[in-house]
């Protein structure tokens, strides 16, 4: 459990973590980890991933529909970044 | 009307003395302003309140996930410390369409990550019963305002218990509609498969009140069921004798007050014409694990958003809370682990579904207790490696699985702290639920637990 690779984590989630930060996450996650492994106690072989709670399939809405609730800015004044 | 009358009342009861003219709307928001003014420093139920009191609607407490437009919306995050959203959430609309607007925005746990309210980065809230103990979470302001006489009745959403939980340890009903069922649309997601707005109210009937106007389907919100809403109040009012199935499972490890307190409520029902059925349902402790891995994963997608770049802070504000989910959502997510936890545990969520839908052939409703316990003190939360998902073991399995559910007051324990019972239903249930809900409350009176409570606040 203890090979939980928490910077590559970090990075893939876009977190800035401190090395005490990361510590602390690690031993955290192998805590959480180490119960959730109670669900290797279910047999799923035969069961499908749920996609949709509700059973809903293909919901479309017509392009070009009434947009009055977009947003209608003029322009947006953001920080600069490059 | 004095203020203690007017704190008395429900929601349904003010606005029928608005329109006949016995009460003003202004008076009776000026009424709650005052108090809320007054009273939020000790209980911290509001992180934005309101400035002016409204002439036409009523003002209700609205938790801060909600975006409200114009009006700071927070999630009770640095991140959004400074957020005013340029739009309004459906919900929040389909409220002011009806006359009903904002009074102020609710404290709650920071993105709605917790059971407590005590991982908000503007403090915790008190609950009213006693200030030394949480209200539970993460609607935990909107269930203060509502039990401290701070709101007539509140706004707050449900991923696995964040309704039904505070709802139970405040003493008052909390409503979480089966998912679809209310839009999602400018509520500050957090688990997108499992989110559900929802009220917190004084009585059923209000509950049913205020589901009726913000049910529906939504074109904004492409999750939303197209099935056709009910009269909500009118169905409450129905009084269909069910079969109510309870599982001993759901009784495993709770506290013998709270387990006494519903064994008496499913008496009750049974004196007024119910029957009661055993049922065999999956362990809870399952849904623990899995609803652990779903939510952390979509939440590690959803607050991927925050880059702190469009608007609000950079992702070094998030808090501590928020960036242990966020990392074990990657973690779950991550090539190479996804088959081992995200997709196994999207397969246990269809052996969850099937099996409340195999109990829902048998009965028409299932009975249980909302929390195990009563009120935790401050702070006691650190005990557990994750507090939030451990406390939520009773309302996990039907928020896995979509399921609408209502929890009422049915007691209190030797300290006087409330216990709640949660009725859970099939699919779109919500008028059967809110039914033998209200016929259970008229019985016991129940809500003289909060009005009791409510008068204790000066």
């Amino acid at each position: 459990m203890s090979d939980i690779p928490v910077a590559k984590i970090a990075n893939l989630s876009a977190l800035t973590l401190s090395p005490e930060e990361l510590e602390g996450i690690q031993s955290r996650l192998e805590e959480t980890l180490s119960y959730i492994d109670n669900l290797k106690e279910v047999d799923v072989t035969k069961t499908p991933p749920t996609s949709s709670v509700t059973g809903s399939v293909n919901v479309f809405f017509e392009d070009g529909s009434a947009q009055e609730r977009t947003l209608q800015p003029g322009s947006y004044k953001v920080d600069r970044i490059i | 009307m004095t203020d203690s009358s007017i704190v008395g009342l429900t929601l349904l009861e003010l606005l029928d003395a608005i329109k006949r003219r016995e009460l003003g709307a202004r008076e009776v928001n000026i009424c709650y302003l005052q108090r809320s003014k007054r009273l939020n420093p000790e209980l911290n139920a509001y992180i934005t309140l309101g400035l002016s009191p409204s002439d036409q609607d009523i003002q209700i407490a609205v938790k801060d996930n909600f975006c409200t437009k114009g009006i700071r919306t927070t999630a009770a995050s640095k991140v959004l410390e400074n957020f005013i959203p340029p739009y309004e959430s459906t919900v929040t609309q389909r409220l002011l369409s009806a006359g009903i607007s904002s009074l102020g925005k609710t404290n709650m746990d920071a993105w709605a990550h917790g059971s407590s309210t005590e991982t908000s980065d503007f403090g915790p809230s008190k609950n009213p019963f006693d200030t030394t103990r949480i209200p539970g979470g993460s609607s935990g302001g909107s269930a203060v305002t509502v039990s401290a006489g701070l709101s007539v009745a509140a706004l707050g959403s449900e991923t696995a218990g964040s309704i039904r939980g505070p709802a139970s340890w405040c003493g008052i009903v909390g409503l979480k509609p089966t998912y679809g069922r209310v839009s999602r649309y400018g509520v500050i997601a957090m688990g997108s498969s499992l989110d559900s707005p929802g009220p917190l109210t004084k009585t059923v009937d209000d509950a049913a009140y205020l589901l009726s106007l913000i049910a529906g389907h939504d074109p904004y919100d492409a999750t939303t069921t197209t099935a056709p809403t009910e009269d909500y109040l009118a169905e409450a009012h129905e009084g269909r004798k069910v079969r109510i199935g309870v599982a001993d499972i759901y009784f495993n490890g709770v506290e013998p007050s709270v387990k006494d307190s519903v064994e008496q409520a499913i008496k009750t029902l049974e004196k007024l014409g119910h029957s009661v059925h055993v049922v065999k349902l999956m362990d809870p402790k399952y849904s623990i694990s899995d609803y652990t891995i779903i939510q952390r994963a979509e939440v590690s997608s959803n607050l991927a958003r925050y880059d702190g770049i469009r608007y609000g802070a950079g992702r070094e504000t998030l808090g501590s809370e928020a960036k242990r989910r966020i990392m074990l959502g990657t973690y779950t997510l991550a090539h190479g682990y996804y088959d081992a936890y995200y997709k196994r545990a999207q397969k246990v969520r269809t052996l969850i579904i099937d099996d409340f839908k195999r109990v829902f052939g048998e009965v028409d409703v299932i009975v249980a207790p909302t929390m195990p316990m009563t009120a935790l003190k401050l702070g006691e939360f650190e005990k557990y490696p994750f507090f939030g998902e451990v406390m939520d073991v009773l309302l996990e399995p039907s928020s896995m699985a979509g399921l609408p559910a209502i929890s009422v007051p049915c007691g209190v324990d030797a300290q006087g702290l409330p216990i709640g019972m949660q009725i859970m239903g099939p699919h779109l249930s919500e008028s059967r639920i809110l039914d033998l809900a209200y016929q259970y409350e008229q019985e016991t009176k129940s809500y003289e637990i909060v009005q009791k409570n409510i008068l204790k606040w000066k």
